[in-house]
């Protein structure tokens, strides 16, 4: 049985969301960096959670992982949607990933009705396995894209049909 | 043949890009499909005016097409930006929209520090000729990106290094 349960996200897990973002390795798979940038994209990401469309894994109630769905704002392009994931470092490798991907991929389908489910990453990102293990397939990818440590990696787009 | 002047464009310039949005089968190549949403994707378009990443073609002192770069808030993807080009239909094929991307990447290049531009374009639009013949290529295709009356169409990435 897992150790962790899933739940909906609510706006006190910013908090941790927040702190997990602090660290610096983990920032190089997302597009913020500065403190300032941090504190935007952390608020921008929680907003969605009044939409009932982000999951957060918890152990002991204290959440542990986040998945959220970015539904888009327009009717033409609402039948998909982008998301991003992430777990807690020192909860990482127990399957709490797999488990939020799974879950954030049911309530697309079946909740939300979506036909695709997309990720944005960059070259090196260590979900990427996690993904083609979940049926994702890459779209398409963009070099040159996000300067990381100093040097221009590429842009991947991952997408999964929910409509299988 | 008339001449085109290139100015920078302004928050209240809004206003051509809301009637050059709801001229008929304009929609067809955007994400948007009702005032709302055009009104919406208007102000994220114009509030680029105040980064001056807004840029404006007047042909005989109207106002003709309009582009943006939307330039990232973020110093990681501060080197390159996705841009938007509209151009009025009375005023297609006269050159403004092939004039309106070649200044948006001098601007790009000389005052953004950019050394790459892209941009999304839908199955079917016309446009697509122009930014092949700009020097714009193809990168990557999102399949059923729009759904609209239960057809799709896919979009088309393409890019450019400056």
């Amino acid at each position: 049985m897992d150790k962790w349960d899933i739940r909906y996200t609510n706006l006190s897990d910013q908090k941790f969301l927040r702190k997990w973002l602090d660290d610096s390795e983990d920032l190089k798979w997302f597009a913020f960096t500065k403190k300032e940038e941090v504190d935007v994209a952390v608020r921008n990401w929680m907003y969605y959670s009044k939409y009932q469309c982000s999951i957060t894994a918890v152990i002991d109630n204290e959440p542990v992982g986040i998945a959220t769905l970015f539904l888009m704002p327009y009717r033409k392009i609402c039948h998909k949607a982008m998301f991003y994931l992430i777990v807690n470092k020192k909860n990482r490798g127990m399957g709490i990933g797999f488990s939020l991907l799974k879950n954030v991929c049911h309530l697309a389908k079946t909740y939300f009705k979506l036909e695709g489910l997309y990720i944005e990453l960059y070259e090196g990102c260590p979900l990427i396995a996690l993904l083609e293990k979940q049926g994702f397939q890459k779209l398409f990818e963009q070099n040159h894209y996000v300067m990381i440590d100093g040097e221009k990696k590429k842009r991947l787009v991952f997408e999964k049909d929910l409509r299988e | 043949m008339s001449k085109i002047v290139i100015r920078n464009g302004a928050l209240e310039d809004k206003k051509y890009l809301i009637e050059w949005l709801k001229e008929p089968n304009v929609l067809r190549w955007f994400p948007m499909c009702d005032d709302r949403e055009i009104e919406d994707a208007a102000n994220l378009w114009v509030s680029y005016a105040k980064q001056k990443a807004l840029l404006v073609a007047e042909v005989n002192n109207e106002a003709a097409g309009m582009i943006n770069l939307y330039l990232s808030p973020y110093d990681k993807l501060n080197r390159q930006a996705l841009f938007a080009v509209i151009v009025q239909e009375k005023f297609r094929s006269q050159g403004v929209g092939r004039r309106l991307i070649e200044e948006m990447m001098e601007k790009a290049r000389e005052e953004f520090g950019l050394d790459l531009i892209h941009l999304e374009v839908y199955d079917g639009n016309p446009a697509i000729r122009l930014y092949e013949r700009l020097g714009f290529e193809r990168y990557g295709y999102h399949p059923n990106f729009i759904k609209w009356k239960n057809e799709y169409l896919g979009k088309i990435l393409m890019q450019k290094k400056l």
